[in-house]
């Protein structure tokens, strides 16, 4: 027997032994003492700490470790009690008055209270903390007033309807005041304390985030349900940033859920038994571009309008997004408040009318290249695309559409929330990717007023000001409505943005679970609902 | 040698026809047409945009080619500053490389490659000079073993005993006797060259995003990869022949 | 001796390299995390004196260098962990992908390199060919079509992850095949050329078996060689294999190092660099150290 034959058996008795193990593996997984699950986040933030950071992917864990003032219903879209029982609005709207529930403990044992809440205000107004969202909710607060260890008083500098939308998100979230004293702003997150169904166990950067249910939690919302035998008790949170990987991670078994599925890979898992689609439309602003309005040549509104009806935008929904996406057609997208539907149709395809409206305004394609010049100046649109989303792939179709109407794109892609930004701060785009989420469109003045700080359009009129900001001041319904209506016809009618598709979650989940839900704000998951499937 | 130069006129004529070779635009999108398998029209399919992966294939080619040229130049640049610059200083100058060059090795390729990257910003330029530079430690520890086995032979000891300086000693006789092992050398280094760049493109690092390029094509053709598999073995294969080709004179006969 | 002094020397060089080069450049990652937090000046100088950063370049590479000696790689720019944490974490799930893909390559490259080394065609022509491919294909062509077909449909192996032995199988493998690849050329070009000399000459004429004549009296005098491959090999697996981190979403040494370079964390790239360097140079003096026991030609000066 030669050492090579002999190698040779051995080897392929390895070969057999792995299969065997590999094998086994789907047995040991459904062994779940610790009714545990692995849930699939999609994107690193460059932080955890809700005061602080404001992606949206640090909610899905973090919303059920800690509880808000006040909740939004899911169904009813309405405000309910959280860790604030009532809550009194003055007269002028300038003053909240939040009577706050009783028996409440952190996960630490320190006793809830009215100081406890102004530690964590303290906290995300303190501009040491470099709050970039949690503090932007709070719009013109501008004090608290601590009436007695259960009553706290907010004062704003002005009317401001969309607090309490504000205090149910999860920026806002209440964390233990010694937990908070004890650690610096880098490091809190690594600690994190808070009253919710489930506790923070451990976080390691781009490895995992550990959650356990807490089984002192006695004060859910009313649409939390109580835990049951086969609820979920442990969640293990796995990074998979890489967009391939999802689908591979839920058909493996790597992860028993899972957010932001390609598209083609949503749509070949959807057909086979094993996973089950669960297609959320977030509500807040749809994926899109802002233009630019004081960059040649975006600096007319003939280029601008003539970019959105020269983008062919039914065709980037089928390529990229396999129609599991609805076209975009307002600043807003349609789950949204105060969407306005009427938009619906502005600026659909028509590659003929942008040439002719091209020509009109003065443009022509005199040396032949393919691309229309004016006095010389070639058409040249430069994007700033960030690598999430699909939106690379978005720019490639669109840079094809607009070569057809002659204009050339050029895209520079980014690939953190840190690299966009300092291009922006450069000034030299005519597009750039950038969107947030919220149920409350209250956000609209970031971006679309003078003072706003993510006026990335440049656009600065007193009309569109005055619209948002009293539509922000007001607290009747109606009158919100008809000036958030307004206001986003304003912005279509300038096109101050080109917008692509309404955002749509594409969340798939395995055999392992049974109830999956998700909140009014589309992104998190209502964790503590979640039930596995019996006999599993 | 005569047969290597010739199986690389051959290549640069087939890269330098590509354009009438290709059936369709590489840049035109054709959505409706997105990922169909190989057929008569499209014949190696289509990919997500519904682009003619065939033609990519082709003009990926040409800019794949290139881009590995570059970077082999750039290295074999570095390479000759460095080997210039310590030749006056003879034994004590070459030393002195060798020790550069070990610390330079002791970095993982692609690792030495990102941190050029993470400084250069993206971009198809800064691909280039990353992988020039990474790639230049391990061509030159291979020039410098080629150098000094050159060294041993008879007829260099027959020159110096004729009094030849050490620039003409160089480049009249030390290079001339490397000569088939350079020519075998630079073949890896473009080689390896190749395979850095395409690694870098794979892991996004690229500028121009929709220009046909081997690396890119295996970046989006994973996307893909469940439903249409011919839009990454086509730039897959493609990689393989052309590293098989280049460092094909390495191959023991 | 002198190896190891030299091999400090140059881990210093690689150390110095680094420094400069990250250094050199302008901005870091927590210039940019404060500038887009809208913090203002004080806060941005009370953070980076807290890091050190205010100090001339000089200052700043002789503390880092004393803290490198006493084990301290600093700490991240963007949240203050620890560096030697961070890749004391990611040391797992490295070293456990490294020895099975180094076991697969040592396997795999032994068996295509001796026979490879036989004359003729048949499986020597075919392990030939395998050597090729393995050093010509790039491995993230070969491990996206190794997921494509054993993961997703054949599903016989998981194509993601980390922590369960079933899921080290498709990488070790994939890593593996090409570090086969390499180790077998070199034992095959070892082989043939010993096939030449005397001794085994006389060998093949006593009448053994060809296969019997590799394995038992050509193999030993080159191995050193193979030692020599085995170690540099390991000692780049050692370092973080990126792309099989990327394709196969493993956690590790690689990604770590990606996602800081993309931030500007320069002391998360710092200290992954130099521990590379500290890890290759190691490995390759043990492969040297071995070497020169298994073959007694190579004791002359150690």
């Amino acid at each position: 027997m030669t050492i090579l034959s002999r190698s040779l058996r051995t080897f392929s008795l390895f070969i057999v032994v792995l299969t065997a193990m590999s094998a086994s593996r789907s047995i040991a997984w459904q062994n779940n003492d610790a009714q545990r699950i692995v849930y699939g986040l999609t994107l690193q933030p460059s932080g955890f700490d809700p005061h602080i950071h404001a992606s949206s992917e640090l909610g899905i864990p973090l919303r059920s470790v800690y509880d808000t003032l006040v909740y939004r219903d899911p169904v009813s879209q309405s405000f309910v009690s959280g860790l604030a029982t009532s809550w009194v609005i003055s007269p002028d709207g300038r003053e909240y008055t939040f009577t706050l529930r009783q028996g409440v403990t952190f996960h630490d044992g320190t006793p809830f209270n009215a100081q406890a809440v102004g530690a964590n205000l303290d906290r995300i107004t303190n501009p040491a903390t470099g709050s970039q969202k949690a503090l932007f909710l709070l719009g013109p607060y501008r004090s608290y007033t601590i009436v007695d260890d259960f009553t706290i008083r907010l004062t704003l500098e002005e009317p401001y309807s969309p607090l309490l939308d504000s205090l149910s998100q999860i920026y806002l979230g209440i964390a233990s005041p010694t937990a908070l004293a004890a650690y610096s702003n880098e490091r809190y997150q690594f600690y994190q304390v808070g009253t919710g169904p489930f506790m923070f166990v451990e976080y390691v950067p781009g490895d995992r985030l550990l959650l356990r249910r807490n089984s002192n939690y006695a004060w859910a919302p009313s649409f939390y349900q109580a835990p049951v035998e086969n609820s979920v008790n442990e969640i293990e949170f796995r990074f998979f940033t890489d967009p391939v990987t999802r689908g591979l991670a839920l058909e493996g078994g790597e992860a028993n859920i899972m957010g932001e599925l390609l598209p083609l890979d949503a749509r070949t898992l959807n057909a086979s038994a094993q996973v089950t689609l669960s297609p959320v439309t977030v509500p807040g602003q749809p994926l899109q571009f802002m233009i630019n309005t004081q960059q040649f040549p975006t600096n007319e509104v003939v280029i601008r309008q003539a970019l959105i009806v020269g983008a062919n935008r039914e065709a980037i929904i089928d390529a990229v997004y396999q129609r599991l996406s609805p076209i975009a057609w307002a600043p807003l997208s349609s789950t949204t408040t105060y969407y306005n539907a009427d938009l619906v149709g502005s600026y659909t395809f028509n590659p003929g009318a942008a040439r002719d409206a091209l020509t009109t305004a003065g443009y022509a394609d005199s040396n032949n290249d393919g691309v229309l010049e004016i006095g010389g100046v070639d058409l040249e649109i430069k994007m700033i695309a960030p690598t999430w989303g699909l939106i690379p792939d978005v720019a490639q179709l669109l840079e094809a559409q607009w070569r057809d109407i002659g204009i050339r794109l050029q895209i520079e892609q980014v690939p953190s929330r840190a690299a966009l930004f300092d291009l922006v701060a450069a000034g030299e785009y005519n597009l750039v990717a950038w969107y947030e989420f919220g149920a409350d469109p209250a956000y609209l003045s970031r971006y679309f007023t003078s003072s706003g700080d993510l006026n990335w359009s440049k656009f600065n009129t007193p009309e569109l000001d005055a619209l948002l900001l009293e539509a922000a001041r007001q607290s009747d319904d109606n009158a919100r409505r008809s000036l958030y209506y307004q206001a986003q016809q304003t912005i279509m009618e300038q096109a101050l943005i080109l917008p692509i598709r309404d955002y749509v979650n594409l969340n798939g989940y395995d055999t392992t679970l049974d109830q999956v839900s998700y909140d009014a704000y589309g992104w998190f998951p209502l964790l503590n609902n979640f039930t596995l499937s019996l006999g599993g | 040698m005569i047969r290597v130069l010739c199986q690389w006129g051959v290549l640069i004529l087939i890269l330098a026809i590509v354009p009438v070779l290709a059936p369709y635009d590489p840049l035109v999108v054709m959505p409706e047409q997105q990922l169909q398998p190989p057929s008569l029209i499209h014949f190696f399919g289509t990919d997500l945009f519904g682009r003619d992966v065939f033609s990519r294939f082709l003009y990926g080619g040409q800019r794949t080619f290139l881009f590995a040229l570059s970077s082999t130049a750039i290295a074999i640049s570095v390479i000759m500053i460095l080997r210039l610059s310590t030749l006056p200083f003879h034994r004590f100058g070459d030393g002195v490389l060798g020790w550069l060059n070990r610390a330079l090795l002791s970095f993982p390729g692609l690792v030495l490659a990102l941190g050029v990257t993470s400084l250069v910003g993206r971009g198809d330029l800064s691909i280039l000079i990353a992988t020039g530079m990474a790639q230049t430690a391990p061509s030159l520890a291979l020039f410098r073993s080629a150098e000094r086995e050159a060294r041993t032979s008879g007829h260099i000891e027959a020159a110096v005993s004729l009094g030849a300086g050490n620039w003409h000693l160089w480049r009249w006789h030390v290079v001339p006797t490397m000569a088939p092992l350079l020519l075998a050398g630079i073949g890896i280094l473009f080689a390896r060259c190749l395979l850095t760049n395409t690694a870098l493109s794979f892991l996004g690092f690229g500028g121009d995003i929709s220009a046909p390029e081997w690396g890119r094509m295996l970046y989006e053709g994973r996307q893909i990869m469940r439903v249409a598999p011919w839009a990454t073995l086509a730039p897959g294969i493609g990689i393989t022949l052309l590293v098989m080709a280049a460092s094909a004179q390495l191959r023991p006969e | 001796m002198q190896k190891l002094a030299s091999a400090l020397a140059t881990l210093w060089l690689a150390f110095s390299v680094v420094f400069i080069a990250l250094r050199v450049v302008p901005g870091d990652g927590l210039t940019t995390q404060l500038i887009e937090s809208g913090a203002d000046a004080s806060i941005f100088a009370t953070r980076r004196a807290a890091l050190g950063l205010d100090q001339p370049l000089l200052a700043q590479y002789v503390e880092t260098l004393i803290k490198l000696l006493r084990g301290d790689l600093g700490v991240s720019l963007l949240d203050g962990r620890d560096v030697a944490q961070i890749i004391g974490e990611q040391l797992a799930p490295t070293f456990s992908l490294a020895l099975a893909a180094m076991s697969v390559a040592i396997l795999l490259g032994f068996i295509l390199g001796i026979s490879a080394a036989q004359k003729g065609a048949g499986f020597a022509l075919i392990s030939r060919q395998i050597i090729t491919f393995g050093l010509s294909s790039p491995i993230y062509f070969t491990g996206t079509v190794a997921i494509a077909l054993f993961a997703t449909r054949l599903g016989w192996f998981p194509g993601s992850g980390a922590g369960r032995f079933d899921q080290l199988i498709l990488p070790a493998g994939v890593l593996g095949f090409h570090s086969a690849a390499a180790l077998a050329r070199v034992i095959e070009s070892q082989l043939k050329h010993v096939q030449t000399t005397p001794f085994v000459r006389t060998a093949t004429s006593k009448g053994l078996r060809q296969r019997r004549v590799l394995m038992v009296h050509a193999l030993r005098p080159t191995l050193a060689p193979i030692i020599t491959i085995i170690s540099i090999e390991m000692g780049y697996l050692l370092g973080g294999a990126v792309i099989t981190e990327t394709l196969f979403a493993r956690p590790g040494l690689g990604r770590v190092l990606i996602d800081a370079a993309l931030r500007q964390d320069y002391p998360i790239v710092q200290g992954i660099v130099v521990w590379s360097a500290a890890v290759f140079i190691t490995i390759t003096i043990l492969g040297d150290v071995l070497s020169a026991c298994v073959d007694p030609r190579l004791r002359g000066s150690a």
